[in-house]
């Protein structure tokens, strides 16, 4: 990597560090090294300003409140959804809150009524989150990978049947940091009527996403690896199969009208429209909030400004992580062009297992990363791999604290 | 049977049901009316303002009077509001009197009080000022009936309506068309239901937001529909932007007129067959503070201010609505003496303040920005002195109809941090309206309208 390229990944990332309070922390005497954004990201003062605002100065409830707090809190709610709508070129009736990308991917297996003779196409790389609403309701097809976790996408279509109910990928593996031939995938499973999700959770802080130009079916993200707080997350369904969905949870906020008043043979209700029917209960009004923060900040940023930092910091973190003798990073062959700022590798330290090497990473140099098996434990018997240390920088992130973090590794792996 | 009162005495006369009249004696009546008020309201009188002097020049009889704002207002309803000797509460509860909702589209919602039937009295008053929607109204496309396409009553996200059949919204000649808080959420059911209930009401005169319209249009549209009503479109409640009057225009063919009004003080203007506003007689006097400051993009505006004439309960004196107009002072005064407008360009705190102290409209900005092609929607929002953020919803490709926004609005807000964005729809507010700028923080009006003393927003 060029001097050049360097100093680019250093002021882009030190123009923004001083937004995120959490990266002056010092850990056993040494400044933090955060590089764990995979597992969920630090959040920017603009987040932190948002929850604390709505605390400090309109807590209340959304879509029922009358009160001027009420009516605050439902436009600062509801801007949330337009924002995460106009992230993925979405329309707002499109999104549905939920939890997380988990709960969005389990609505949509509730949703989509699946039986045990249906099939589910996904990688043999995904995430739980992914996979087990598939294992719980279908039969899953796993796509199978090859050594480094990577998909063998040339054997999708084979796998498809006209059992086959969706096609569910991850658009980036949160193992190996690769980004999925999205376009390939929807065209081989749109042939056959086959519509696909994509599963968001790691690509959508990292990449520009047009739902429309994608033409993907359903997108399940969360708002916590995207700088906005854990609690909240988005289903994106196109509109012709979201007015088809099934109810999901019932109760207060998803009903227009309960007509059980008279006292006499129950009658029946009338839900809310699209999405708010499937948004029963008091929501996490201020997750939301700070999600939609969130968004903006990112926007204002600029995704494709954020997709050029990672491509450059992809290229500087595997390059350095490679170099090291005694480390094998996954995927490493992929091109930074095709791939995020993450690296899973494994660390040959005698007497240590990976989760070893990640907390020894933490307490002997303050360099935050994951060790185990990332909810993806199928990848890991398949690449035969017990367990893996992964190193998932963004944003503000330095070309030093990648220095940091492969000083250190070097140090464990000696 | 509309109806106007005739004198000090209250004495209220029947008013011909056809065309209006010019008032002659206008400007006596905005005195006789400022009288009565001090006379029978109790907020009038609590605050001890000098005794109007009927025989003088009106200006200098409106100027003895403090502006009245929502806030002077809002902690006094009902009692201070009602005539002396009656009784608010027996009159809520047989009806003579109504207790309204009124929007709050900028945040500053009120409860108000109508004499009973006074909404529909002056509103169709003023709606005749229009040649061709009096001839609608009088028969000429059939039998009248109209429909009124705006927020449900509930307004935002409280709606617990259910799904009323047709037969349950309407009154009399009346059909309320919407069930739903929020038009960028309506199903296409709803709307086909809609487009549907225009044919069956036989709708000759429609009453729209413009953004409702301009959604079920473009609706109507995609689907090969038109909105079938028979005689004319009326735009109230919420500022109508060009893409809005497009979207609308493609799916019908004729009239869309401008209404111009406020729920606390009635129908103030109504667009002419000359395409100006015309103050409509009877029901407001209406006094424009002409901006001292520049207003780029816009030529002689000013801030509406207005008396109601015609109130029983809660007679306003000075009221500030809150709405930028221009003034076009050339134009024949049809009606009154007050002149006629340009064009409504929005709220006050809807307009954009400039570094160098000038205010930008939204009739600015639309004017700016509103020929774009593909331009469906957008949105300004100001949330600091220093810096304002533009939200542009494009039909189809995004980023030329931002990158042509960006642009055009340079020029207009100059000295301001700006940011252009892609968005996929703009937010309701909670009064179910949508507003196409919003400026977040508050200004000394008075630094910025002649005769605005103490006002700040």
């Amino acid at each position: 990597m060029t001097d050049r390229e360097r100093s680019a990944i250093d002021a882009f990332a030190g123009h923004l560090r001083p937004e995120f309070p959490m990266l002056s922390r010092v850990l056993e005497g040494q400044p933090l090294v955060f590089l764990d954004s995979a597992s969920t990201t630090p959040k920017p003062r603009a987040v932190i300003d948002a929850v604390v605002d709505y605390y400090e100065r309109c807590t209340a409830n959304v879509h029922r409140g009358v009160h001027a707090l009420g009516q605050e809190a439902t436009q600062l709610y509801d801007a949330a959804r337009l924002e995460a709508a106009g992230l993925i070129g979405a329309r707002p009736d499109e999104i549905v809150f939920v939890r997380g990308t988990t709960e969005a991917i389990n609505l949509l297996a509730h949703a989509l009524s699946l039986g045990s003779a249906d099939e589910v196409v996904f990688p043999a790389s995904e995430h739980h989150a992914n996979w087990l609403p598939w294992r719980a309701r279908a039969r899953p097809v796993p796509v199978a990978i090859d050594a480094d976790g990577v998909p063998q996408w040339e054997t999708l279509e084979s796998l498809l049947t006209p059992r086959t109910r969706l096609v569910a990928i991850g658009h980036v593996s949160n193992v190996t940091g690769c980004i999925a031939p999205v376009a390939d995938v929807v065209r081989t499973a749109h042939a056959r009527g086959i519509p696909v999700l994509l599963d968001a959770a790691q690509s959508l802080s990292h990449l520009p996403i047009d739902v429309r130009r994608l033409d993907v079916d359903f997108l399940a993200a969360s708002a916590h690896k995207a700088f906005g707080p854990s609690g909240v997350g988005f289903l994106y369904a196109k509109r012709e199969h979201l007015k088809d969905f099934p109810l999901y949870q019932v109760g207060g906020g998803m009903v227009a009208m309960n007509e059980d008043i008279v006292g006499a043979a129950p009658s029946h209700f009338v839900p809310r429209e699209v999405p708010f029917r499937f948004e029963a209960g008091t929501p996490a009004i201020e997750a939301t909030i700070g999600f939609g923060a969130a968004i903006k900040w990112m926007r204002g940023i600029g995704l494709q400004a954020i997709r050029e930092h990672d491509v450059r910091l992809a290229r500087y973190l595997v390059s350095r992580l490679s170099e090291l003798p005694g480390v094998r990073v996954l995927a490493a062959q992929a091109p930074a062009e095709q791939r995020i700022a993450l690296a899973t590798f494994v660390v040959d330290a005698p007497g240590m297992t990976q989760e070893n090497v990640a907390r020894a990473l933490c307490d002997m140099f303050g360099v935050c990363v994951s060790g185990g098996f990332h909810c993806t434990h199928v990848l890991h018997a398949r690449a035969r791999l017990d367990g893996t240390v992964r190193a998932s920088p963004h944003v503000f992130n330095t070309t030093s604290e990648i220095d940091r973090l492969v000083e250190g590794v070097r140090e464990l792996a000696s | 049977m509309s109806a106007l009162p005739t004198s000090a005495a209250d004495d209220w006369q029947p008013l011909s049901p056809t065309h209006p009249l010019p008032d002659p004696e206008h400007e006596a009546r905005v005195a006789r009316a400022i009288a009565r008020a001090q006379r029978d309201i109790p907020f009038y009188r609590a605050r001890g303002d000098a005794p109007v002097a009927v025989e003088a020049p009106l200006a200098r009889t409106l100027s003895g009077f403090p502006l009245l704002r929502k806030s002077d207002v809002r902690s006094t309803l009902p009692k201070q509001w009602v005539p002396a000797g009656r009784d608010a509460r027996a009159e809520l509860a047989s009806g003579a009197l109504v207790l309204v909702e009124t929007s709050g589209s900028t945040g500053e919602r009120l409860r108000i009080l109508w004499d009973a039937d006074w909404w529909m009295r002056q509103e169709r008053r003023a709606m005749r000022t229009h040649p061709g929607v009096a001839a609608a109204m009088d028969g000429e496309k059939g039998a009248y009936r109209e429909a009124i396409l705006t927020s449900p009553a509930c307004g935002v996200g409280t709606c617990h309506i259910g799904n009323l059949p047709y037969e349950e919204r309407v009154d009399g000649e009346l059909l309320f068309l919407n069930q739903r808080p929020d038009p960028l959420f309506w199903s296409a059911e709803d709307q086909e239901r809609m487009l549907d209930e225009l044919q069956r009401h036989g709708v000759v005169g429609l009453e729209s937001d413009p953004l409702y319209l301009a959604v079920l249009a473009d609706f109507a549209k995609a689907r090969g529909r038109l909105i079938d009503v028979r005689g004319f479109v009326q735009l109230t409640y919420a500022f109508a932007t060009q893409a809005y009057q497009r979207a609308i225009r493609a799916a019908f063919g004729g009239p869309v007129l401008q209404l111009y009004g406020a729920s606390e003080i009635g129908v103030l203007f109504m667009e002419g067959d000359d395409g100006r506003l015309h103050h409509c007689p009877f029901t407001t006097h209406v006094e424009l503070l002409r901006a001292c400051v520049s207003t780029p993009g816009a030529s002689d505006l000013a801030l509406v201010v207005a008396t109601s004439l015609d109130r029983v309960a809660m007679p306003l004196v000075r009221f500030v609505v809150g709405d930028l107009v221009q003034v076009d002072r050339a134009a024949p005064r049809r009606w009154t003496s007050v002149p006629a407008l340009r064009s409504v360009e929005g709220r006050v705190d809807d307009a954009v303040l400039r570094p160098d102290g000038g205010l930008v409209t939204a009739g600015a900005i639309d004017r700016a920005i509103g020929a774009i092609d593909g331009l469906r929607l957008w949105q300004v929002n100001q949330r600091t002195p220093d810096s304002v953020e533009i939200d542009v919803v494009a039909a189809g490709a995004a980023a030329p109809v931002v990158d042509e926004v960006r642009g055009r609005v340079a020029p207009l807000f100059e000295g301001l941090a700006s940011t252009t964005r892609a968005a996929t729809a703009i937010p309701i507010e909670p009064s179910g309206k949508f507003r196409v700028s919003k400026r977040h923080f508050s200004i000394d009006l008075d630094r910025f309208f002649e005769h605005a003393e103490g006002l700040v927003r």
